[in-house]
This record gives C-alpha cells, structure tokens and sequence, in this order.
C-alpha cells in the first residue's frame, strides 16, 4: 500500500465516527423525507406514489398560504427587531465596569430560560384583563389595550415581542465579541481627527462589526423561519390561524392528521425557502462584509 | 466431581421442565389509557380482571388525558406493539379504522355469541360501514350540572329536565352578582369546541361532517350573549388565557350552572371524598330549545384491538371484560356510565354515596346525536370548526362570517384529501 493511500485511509477512519451519526441521524433522515413528499402515507397503511400530487395541494391550501405568509411576517419583523435591540443593549455594556457585568448576565438569561417555561409565563403576562401587561396599560391611561393573544391582529406582534426579548441577550454577547476585537487605536485617531460620537459608531464601529452582524443575521433568520416553541404553548396557531407558521402546520399535517407526505412535502418546500434565502446572503455578504486585514 | 455434575444437570432439567410452561402460561398484555392513577376506576377495572385472569398480566401505559390521542397515535404509528386501547373520541376512532390500525370484530363476536342488547344505541356509533371495530366502554352524554347552595342563596329555583336554552340565559343571569372574591357566574362555558356546538347538534340538523353548519348560528349566538352581552360566564378569550379547567372552577363554588359531559359526575364525588369541595350539586337533562324534542349529545368511548396484537385471544378477554356488564357494574359503582347500560347500572348509580339520586331521571334519554361521526376528515374538520368557533367567541369575526367561511373551508377540506 503507497504511504499516501495509507495516510489517507486513517485519516477517513478519524472522520468515519462523526460520519456515520451525520449519515444516521441528518443526511438519511433528509433524503427519506425528500422521498416522502412525492407519496401519500400516514404512517400504518401502505404508501402510495402520488407524484406531484401534494405539491400541487400546496398551492391550493389556504391554511398553507397563510402559514407561508405568517412566517415571512413574524421573521419580518423579529430579525430587525431583535438586530436593534441586541446592538444597542451591547453598545450600551461594552464598558469594562463590574456591575455592568452583571446587566450583560440580565439580559443574557432569558436565552438560557427554556422557551417553554418562558412561553407559559408570556402567557400570563397577555392576558387580555387580568395580565399585569394590560394592567399597566391601563393604568398609564390606554383604556382599551390589545388583547394580544385573543385577537388575530395582535397575536403574531405578542409572539415576536416575545421572541424578541427571549433572543436579544444572546445576539448581545455576539455583539460585545465582536466590539471587542476592534482594535481601540483606531477611535483614538477618530478622536484626534474630531470624529462624533455617532462619526465613530458609523464609520468605525459599524464597518468593523459586520461580519458580527452577518452572522447573526443568518442565525437569526433561520432561528425565525424554524419558530415552533412559542406558537405551541402561546397560541396553538390561533386565534383562527392568525399565528400558523410553517412549522407548526407541517407539524400538525404529520402528527395530528398524519399526513406524513404533505407534510413531508412542505418540509421540502420549507428546506429550499431556507437554502434559498442563505445562499441569497451570502453572495450579497460580499457587498456590505467588511474585514479587518 | 463427575457424580455431582450429572446431579446438578438433573435438578436442572427439572427445574427447567417446571419452569418453562409456567413462564409460557403467563402472557403480558400491553394496555394503555389516560389518567390512569389520577382516575383510579381504570385501575379497579384492570385489578379485577387480572385477579380473574391469572394467566394474563396486564402492563399498563397511562397518558394524561389531553395528549392520548395524540400520544397514542404517534406510538401505533412508531410500531409500539400496545395490544388493547381505549379510542377516545370518535375522530380517533374514525381514523384508527381508516388506517386499519384496529382488528374488525364482528367474527369474535358471533364466534362467542357476545350479547350485544346491553350496549343500545351505543353500537350504531361504533360500527362502520357495518363492522364493528371496538365495543363500547363508556358512553357519555351531556347533561346539566348545578350548584344547589347558589340556587338556594339566590333563591332560584332548580333547573328542570325541560329547561329550554332561553331559560338557562335568563337564570344565569339571576345567579350572576358580585366582584373580586365575591363573584358568583351563571354558567361557566368550557373552551373546548364541542362545548360551543352541542346547542347546533341539537337542531338535529344532520353532523358537523355534513350538515349546514347553519345548524350553529343560535347556539354560538346564546353563548357569546352569555359571555360578552349578560357578562354571566366569564368569555372564551379569558378563560383559554388562564387555561381555566371547569373542574375546579365549578368545584370552588361559584358557578350556578355547568354543562357538561357525565364523565364529570365522578370527578365530582371522588373530589370530595378528598375533601377537595363540599358543593351541593344537582343534575337535569341537557336544556333543549323551545319547540324542539329534546335531545342530548354523546361520546362513545370503544375499547379496541390494535390489528397487530400477537396475543389475541387474550386481548379479546380483556375486551370482553372491559365493555361487557362486569365492566360495567365496576364503572357504574365508580360513576362512570358505561358502555353497556342497564337497570343494574341505575340501580347501581343510587346507592353511590354523594350522588343525587332524587335526580336520576337526568340520565335517561331519548335520542344522542354523536359529538362527531366517526369519518376520515373528522379529525380535519374538527380543527377548522374550532379556529372559526375561536375567531367569533373573541370577537375577531362575526358569528355569520365565521359560520359561511366553515362552509368555505369545508369545501376546500374535502377538495384537497380527495
């Protein structure tokens, strides 16, 4: 045996374990479901090929153009949300002091909270007339405060105000790494050639934080577009279907109705939206990416 | 060493001679249900049977109400060899049949000559198609619970078995006073769907599957004046915010009227043998609307094979046993109303202490329409009734929109699982 084959061969054996638990576990699972979406199945009877069959119930589906919809609106809405407040809570404890340490373990901990428990106790703080939200809103003098999870206009806002507050600690830590690592003599030539504060976030910070604010957009998006937790325990897709998103309805087609190749189905669909839009970012990442050389 | 070897070879061939149809004989039974150690009735069931079949152990899978239907789903539909269940509701069962996740049982039946007069017109519910898939343990109805002290301190009188729906609106309304800790409601109305359309089942205007579902408008009109108009039920929103459970909120005292399934009449006494509430309650018959013949809604419970059982026979004693009189004598002194009803059941019921059996004559009925059919698309159905149910209890669409875009929906729900 040629001594490269051979160092070949143990090298592929040092990756043999991790590759075979992502075969067992990511890829096999993948390429089944793949298979699936061209079948009717519900898990007991034989399968039946359809063939594109519930491709073309997707395209009739209200409830699945609605759940297409609400996804689009909630990552929408959370991704820039949680980008703003997750920047602004970092530039705010960027500072070396010890009881600001102890605001960054604050803001951190909602992450750390399961989402479950956390999604319980939301709820309680929503209600429409006992919640201490409304109370509070009440008090400072709105007479008629949404009934946020009630009503089909305000749901999906208290779902993503949620989501929001339980993810911006997290994206914080990002952002203090990542204005950490820029090198501080540079605001201190900004300084000496009269820069602003806000010539200084604009022109020195912000550049410098992009690859930050790269990674934690795509983070943030694919986090958005899997969101299932919350809509679980908070709404159960309702009021109507007013907070159905994708997940949570390929959930339900598979294991309430058992409809495993629709639901399959959308999955794929759901797969190649993601793809899609990743790919997307990374070419355009090019034109907006800065990095420190 | 050789002398004891043979000895020792000997005593064990014995033993395992012994042994071994002893191990055979005992066969395992895997059985699940819900709220088997909260409930306990199930647990008196399966004692009794094992104690009269000492050949058959039974393991038993207990799942919290809520989830079993689902639960259970997931695990037929991962293999998981369960031999004997309950079908909850009839969309479970409707679509274990579809799936042909159950054994027919009509041969077992004819074969053992099961007597099948005791079970009424439960049997219509779970046959289909003309076979018969799982034999009725429970059956449950809707009737009226009541809180006699609130009715005594209002000075109201009792509800009667004729009370009409208008009636119950404006009793409620006499039952409702208060604030804070003080608060006293007419009625609370339970956020489950069926809750809002056992009124529209009633018009006996054919099922939820393939009836107009016109049928509804009067009923969700009555409970939204209820609940947003008399303020005499606290209204849907507030109550699915504060997963309110009808159990302890009628059980606090405070609530002059519930209705409700029978299933509720055992809760209620083994409550209070733990002490949990010390209300004095009453049941009538279901209130029916004026000018209509009365009628009450029902929910088969069957008890079924799963058609994948490698025991059998066993399982069919354990059917048997379940929905057949022994089975129900042991519900019925539990409170359970069993599938198999008859005048021992009545008899039964009157000597349970705590139970109002000045009252009994709440029980009998006439006609029960089913809560669903037991069809492919109920479960699918069910689903979307509900999220427009939803949508016109919070007021996010009108009762007549939300009743034209079931019809909508319908549509578009049988087009798509042609």
């Amino acid at each position: 045996m040629k001594r490269t084959t051979r160092n070949r061969l143990v090298a592929y054996s040092f990756l043999l374990p991790n590759f075979i638990g992502f075969l067992v576990f990511t890829l096999i699972p993948v390429l089944a479901a793949l298979g699936l979406s061209f079948v009717k199945w519900d898990s007991y009877s034989p399968m039946q090929f359809v063939g594109l069959r519930n491709f073309q119930i997707m395209l009739k589906d209200s409830s699945f153009k609605i759940a297409f919809w609400n996804t689009l609106y909630f990552t929408g809405l959370t991704v820039p949300l949680t980008i703003v407040v997750s920047l602004m809570l970092a530039l705010a404890l960027n500072k070396g002091l010890r009881s600001v340490k102890i605001f960054r373990a604050i803001h951190f901990f909602p992450h750390v909270a399961s989402t479950i428990a956390v999604a319980v106790v939301w709820q309680f703080l929503y209600h429409p007339d006992m919640g201490p939200l409304n109370q509070f809103l009440r008090m400072i003098g709105i007479t008629d405060p949404p009934r946020w999870t009630a009503s089909t206009t305000w749901a999906m806002p208290a779902v993503i105000i949620m989501s929001v507050w339980k993810s911006a600690g997290y994206y914080m830590v990002m952002f203090l790494a990542g204005l950490q690592g820029i090198p501080p003599h540079l605001y201190e030539v900004a300084t000496i050639d009269g820069a602003t504060v806000w010539q200084k976030f604009r022109y020195v910070t912000l550049p410098l934080l992009t690859p930050t604010l790269f990674f934690v957009l795509t983070m943030n998006l694919i986090y958005s577009f899997k969101v299932f937790d919350q809509i679980y325990i908070m709404t159960q897709g309702g009021p109507g279907r007013a907070t159905m998103v994708l997940v949570y309805y390929i959930y339900m087609q598979a294991f309430i109705n058992q409809n495993f190749g629709y639901a399959s189905a959308m999955a794929a669909v759901f797969f190649l939206m993601i793809l899609g839009v990743t790919i997307f970012q990374f070419r355009l990442q090019e034109k907006w990416v800065t990095y420190l050389d | 060493m050789r002398k004891y070897g043979l000895g020792l070879f000997t005593a064990v061939l014995l033993i395992a001679l012994v042994a071994a149809p002893m191990a055979q004989a005992q066969v395992t039974l895997k059985f699940a249900c819900w709220d088997y150690e909260l409930n306990q009735y199930d647990k008196k069931l399966i004692e009794e049977f094992e104690r009269l079949n000492p050949d058959i152990k039974v393991e038993v899978y207990d799942m919290p109400a809520s989830e079993y239907p689902d639960k259970m789903l997931i695990m037929l539909a991962g293999g998981e060899d369960i031999d004997v269940f309950y079908a909850k509701d009839p969309t479970m069962y409707g679509g274990l049949v579809l799936r042909q996740q159950i054994r027919p049982l009509d041969d077992l039946i004819a074969r053992d000559n099961v007597d099948l007069l005791g079970y009424g017109g439960n049997l219509e519910n779970v046959r289909v198609d003309g076979t018969v898939y799982g034999l009725p343990y429970r059956g449950d109805f809707w009737i009226l619970f009541y809180n006699k002290d609130l009715f005594d301190r209002f000075g109201v009188p009792y509800p009667t078995n004729d009370m009409t729906w208008d009636e119950f609106r404006e009793t409620a309304k006499l039952l409702t006073s208060g604030e804070g800790a003080d608060k006293t409601y007419g009625t609370y109305i339970h956020t489950w769907a069926s809750t809002y359309f056992v009124y529209g089942l009633q018009k006996h205007m054919g099922d939820l599957v393939e009836g107009p579902y016109e049928m509804l408008r009067d009923g969700l009109e009555l409970a939204y004046q209820i609940q947003m108009v008399d303020k005499s039920a606290a209204d849907y929103a507030t109550n699915r915010a504060m997963g309110a459970h009808y159990r302890g909120l009628f059980e606090q005292g405070n609530i002059g009227m519930l209705y409700m399934g029978t299933w509720y009449m055992q809760a209620l006494l083994h409550d209070a043998e733990q002490g949990l509430h010390n209300v004095r309650w009453g049941i009538a018959r279901l209130p029916q609307w004026e000018g209509l013949p009365h009628a009450t809604i029902g929910n088969v419970t069957p008890v079924v094979i799963n058609s994948k059982t490698k025991h059998l026979e066993e399982a069919w004693r354990l059917v048997k046993f379940l929905s057949g009189p022994e089975g129900a004598s042991i519900l019925a002194e539990n409170m359970i109303v069993p599938g198999y009803f008859d005048d021992s059941v009545f008899d039964t019921f009157a000597q349970v202490e705590g139970f109002p059996s000045e009252n009994m004559d709440a029980l009998v009925t006439e006609t029960v329409y089913m809560e669903w059919p037991a069809h492919p698309l109920s479960g699918l159905l069910g689903r979307m009734v509900e999220e427009e149910i939803v949508l016109a209890m919070t007021g996010n669409k009108s009762i007549d929109q939300a009743i034209a875009d079931m019809e909508v929906r319908r549509e578009e729900i049988i087009l798509l699982n042609q």
